[in-house]
């Protein structure tokens, strides 16, 4: 027998007190792929679940994904526990959800890489936000398991190359679903406690995917990224990256690393500023030698012997200036000696009593009057002869008119005289 | 300039400071432009800093610890 026509209000009114009070719709966990992801800005997450043949609607509400361990991203392989709930308004029931698990690595790499890839277009990986890591650092807090053998490896390397900074160790779960927001509040609880802690280490040693998972939970980059203090991350082995290693100021491939970069060698520090003790030494030595040699260079005796040696020079280019002189004017004279003989030589040659000294005889008939023809001459005229050394008065004895000299000599005219 | 901060603040002075001072005036005094009194000034200011430094460097008593999230106090680990 049917009821009495109900109204719509009524019947999904119905429904809902009846898939409420259902002990398995209460409480259950179903798995399936994700798909139809949407996150609203509101906050709330709708998606769906489903397998080969079916899907049912989800939603997340805003309170509840703040607990999601990890990103969602369609096509994930996920285990959604809640309760199922009617929308009476549209006739539509949906997964509640209350909490998400992921189960695989495969399906975590799908969530590590949806991270990752927000966290990046948000900039919270940016190179511009990297805080430098401090030289000389004071304290250094150390955020890790207290048990682990983390702990121990960076304590042991600390204090193999510092005996200076001290070491603040802030114990907290690092594995587990409680792990990442005891991380995230120890980082804060340092910046708001201890804002000197010049550096932190935030990490854990080795482990599966699963474990080390954590440190790839946005609420613990988050909390890395508002950190004051310089943060070296260093978690797992030198293959593993996490979120937190994108986000950190440094990532270190091991908890040994991190304390190795985390404070600096004393021994070498040491020796280096002993170096540079001696380099100034040296170099202040260098300096004041250079300075000394330059002033030994202008000392009086320096200045007075290099006086002297331009008096010196002084007085040879005189010499020199002097000598030039000389040997010019002697030239000159010697010239002038030269022109002066030649001179002579041809005003001897002009000089008419020069031919008497070689036997010639110059004939006159009366004084100043020379005889060069004997057409006038007549037997016993009175001639007179100059020789070079004196006069003869002569008688003419006879004359022979054209004849030579050399003629006469061999001839009877000197044989008869 | 340099000599006034390191008189006022000689207490204070960082180690990185006191280093980077050290490192600064072994650099100028290496310089040939350096004068006589500037090399004797950076002389003396990097052997104060060299002090600071060893100063630092000699007064180390590290102190490991470990928080107490109950009483937000810090104690010997």
């Amino acid at each position: 027998m049917a009821l009495k026509p109900v109204s719509v209000s009524q019947l999904n009114s119905y429904i809902k007190r009846i898939l409420q009070t259902d002990p398995i719709l209460g409480n259950v966990s179903v798995m399936g792929e994700v798909s139809n992801l949407k996150f609203h800005s509101s906050g709330h997450v709708y998606f769906s679940l489903k397998d080969a043949n079916s899907r049912i609607n989800c939603f997340l509400p805003s309170d509840q994904r703040r607990y999601l361990r990890f990103e969602l991203a369609d096509g994930m392989q996920v285990t959604a526990s809640g309760f199922v709930y009617l929308y009476e308004r549209g006739g539509t029931y949906s997964l509640n959800v209350r909490e998400i698990s992921v189960n695989g690595r495969g399906n975590l790499s799908i969530a590590f890489e949806e991270l990752k890839k927000r966290l990046d277009q948000e900039g919270l990986f940016d190179a511009k936000y990297k805080k430098e890591l401090p030289v000389f650092p004071k304290k250094v807090a150390v955020i890790t398991s207290p048990t682990g053998a983390a702990v121990r490896d960076i304590i042991k390397i600390i204090k193999s190359r510092n005996d200076y900074a001290d070491v603040l160790i802030f114990p907290c779960l690092v594995q587990g679903p409680g792990a990442a927001p005891d991380i995230s509040r120890c980082i804060q609880t340092v910046n708001r406690l201890y804002p000197e802690v010049d550096v932190m280490i935030v990490g854990r040693g080795g482990g599966s995917m699963e474990e080390l998972w954590a440190f790839n939970e946005e609420i613990v980059a988050r909390s890395i990224f508002l950190s004051e203090i310089p943060v070296i991350s260093a978690v797992g082995h030198e293959t593993d990256f996490t979120i937190a290693d994108f986000v950190a100021d440094l990532r270190a491939e091991t908890p040994t690393a991190a304390a190795q970069a985390a404070v600096p060698d004393l021994r070498k520090l040491r020796e280096y500023s002993r170096q540079l003790l001696a380099d100034l030494s040296r170099a202040q030595g260098q300096k004041l030698q250079y300075y000394a040699m330059r002033l030994s260079k202008n000392s009086a005796e320096q200045m007075l012997a290099l006086l002297l040696r331009k008096a010196k020079l002084s007085e040879m280019r005189t010499n020199q200036a002097l000598e030039n002189l000389r040997y010019r004017m002697d030239g000159k004279i010697r010239d002038a000696e030269h022109r002066l003989a030649q001179a002579q030589l041809r005003l001897e040659g002009l000089n008419p009593y020069g031919p008497l000294e070689r036997g010639y005889g110059m004939v006159f008939r009366r004084p100043g009057e020379p005889l060069s023809s004997v057409e006038k001459v007549r037997e016993g005229d009175r001639l007179r002869v100059a020789l070079s050394d004196g006069v003869l008065d002569c008688v003419v004895d006879k004359v022979f008119p054209g004849l030579l000299p050399g003629e006469v000599e061999g001839g009877t005219a000197h044989g008869e005289s | 300039m340099a000599k006034a901060e390191l008189e006022t603040d000689e207490k204070k002075l960082s180690f990185e400071d006191a280093l980077r001072g050290l490192e600064k005036a072994a650099e100028a005094l290496k310089s040939e432009e350096t004068t006589l009194e500037d090399a004797i000034r950076h002389y003396e200011e990097g052997v104060r800093f060299y002090e600071c430094c060893s100063e630092i460097l000699n007064a180390a008593k590290q102190k490991i610890q470990v928080f107490e999230e109950s009483s937000e106090t810090l104690a010997d680990f």
